[in-house]
């Protein structure tokens, strides 16, 4: 059994999953604009790289600096990707909810 | 560069100096974003949840340091928001930029987790559907899908399409000039004319975007600066998507009622639905 801060929280796997589908422009810029598209909901660069500081933390992430352009005022870009165990946490949790969902009930409404 | 076209220097010392170790990569983020069209509202907010995060994330981690990081950590939130505050007060009393009564709508919607400051909403709302479920609820009227933004010098810049926010609110008083027909043509409204002492053909900047000023109008339309809204979702990357819809309502039909029946046909909690006239109300009560 993962020990407790193994474990992701629903927006720590949405960024996971945004850092893959990003795969070599996977920055903080493109990471935010990625979730905040895909989740319709605004998102702030400071809680993508909380999480992604967690997930450094974890082991489940690792980055690397990049170029620095004028227009970031001459600092340089920070690229994230998955490590091994991160990959695996993914696919773990990927047939976790997987197994779960199949044979659900259909949820309507606000009570399943 | 201009000043205005730089972000805020105290809120890049204010991160650097109490923000997480990752402040310089988040500042270079925020700093891209700046120079692709967000404001310097945006930034200062940005700042502000990123000093909030960074000194939760070091109380969970370092309990020694923290009384000192989170009495210091408050007193610059707390001026950062009211900076916010009193930026939003003059943006809404001074521009008299309320939303409501002046575009003729007797009902906004808006993304649950956009600011109920105009100027300061994030595109997140599908226009074809939205305006399809709206129309056929029962009593609306029109429907009017707006991008919104803020220019330098906290001017609201609403993204309009003529037609649709014509039906809200019926139409312009055009004082000089024309409405305007290309992507790259813009409305003002007096006040803004009067402050920014151009005419009609004059060639300006709103949102780091070159425009022609196509007319002047009257005031109370619910921004100062008028574009074409294709022009302003492309800019933002938000093709098909608005910040809020206006609903115009048929007469002697009840807002309440109508918000009910909205509720009903939207059957998610992702979205507000704001009676303006409350909402008017509200914003101008001390």
């Amino acid at each position: 059994m993962p020990r407790p801060n193994d474990t992701l929280s629903n927006f720590e796997l949405m960024v996971m999953l945004a850092v893959i589908r990003l795969g070599d422009n996977a920055y903080g810029v493109p990471i935010a604009e990625e979730l905040e598209r895909r989740r319709g909901k605004l998102v702030r660069i400071g809680s993508v790289y909380a999480a992604l500081d967690r997930l450094g933390a974890k082991g489940f992430v690792d980055s690397e600096l990049g170029e620095s352009t004028a227009e970031r005022g001459g600092r340089a870009k920070r690229y994230f990707r998955l490590t091994g165990k991160g990959l695996g946490e993914v696919q773990e949790t990927r047939r976790t909810l997987v197994e779960l969902w199949t044979g659900l009930p259909k949820v309507q409404g606000r009570k399943a | 560069m201009t000043e205005n076209q730089l972000p805020p220097k105290f809120a890049c010392w204010l991160l650097r100096h109490l923000g997480s170790q990752n402040s310089e990569t988040m500042l270079g983020d925020m700093n891209e974003q700046f120079v692709n069209g967000k404001s310097r509202s945006w930034f200062w907010q940005e700042v502000g949840v990123a000093i909030a995060i960074s000194t939760y994330s070091a109380a969970r981690l370092n309990r020694s340091s923290i009384m000192k990081r989170a009495i210091v950590s408050t007193i610059v939130l707390l001026g950062v928001f009211a900076l916010g505050y009193w930026t939003a007060r003059s943006t809404l009393v001074v521009h008299e930029e309320m939303p409501g009564p002046g575009v003729g709508a007797e009902i906004l919607i808006k993304d649950k987790g956009a600011s109920y400051l105009v100027g300061m909403h994030s595109a997140v709302l599908p226009i074809r559907e939205m305006t399809q479920g709206l129309l056929a609820v029962p009593g609306v009227k029109a429907v009017a899908p707006i991008v919104t933004g803020m220019d330098s010098g906290f001017t609201v810049v609403y993204g309009i399409d003529p037609q649709s926010f014509n039906a809200v609110s019926g139409g312009f008083k055009i004082v000089q000039g024309r409405m305007f027909e290309k992507p790259n043509e813009a409305l003002i409204d007096e006040w803004q004319q009067s402050e920014m002492k151009v005419k009609v053909g004059d060639r300006v900047e709103f949102l780091k975007m070159d425009f022609t000023i196509s007319g002047v109008v009257e005031q109370g339309k619910g921004a100062r600066i008028f574009i074409p809204l294709q022009t302003f979702q492309e800019k933002l990357k938000r093709e098909g998507l608005a910040a809020l819809f206006y609903v115009k309502l048929n007469s002697g039909v009840t807002t309440k009622q109508t918000i009910d029946r909205i509720r009903a046909a939207f059957a998610d909690d992702t979205k507000e639905i704001l009676d303006l006239n409350e909402l008017a109300s509200l914003m101008s009560s001390n």
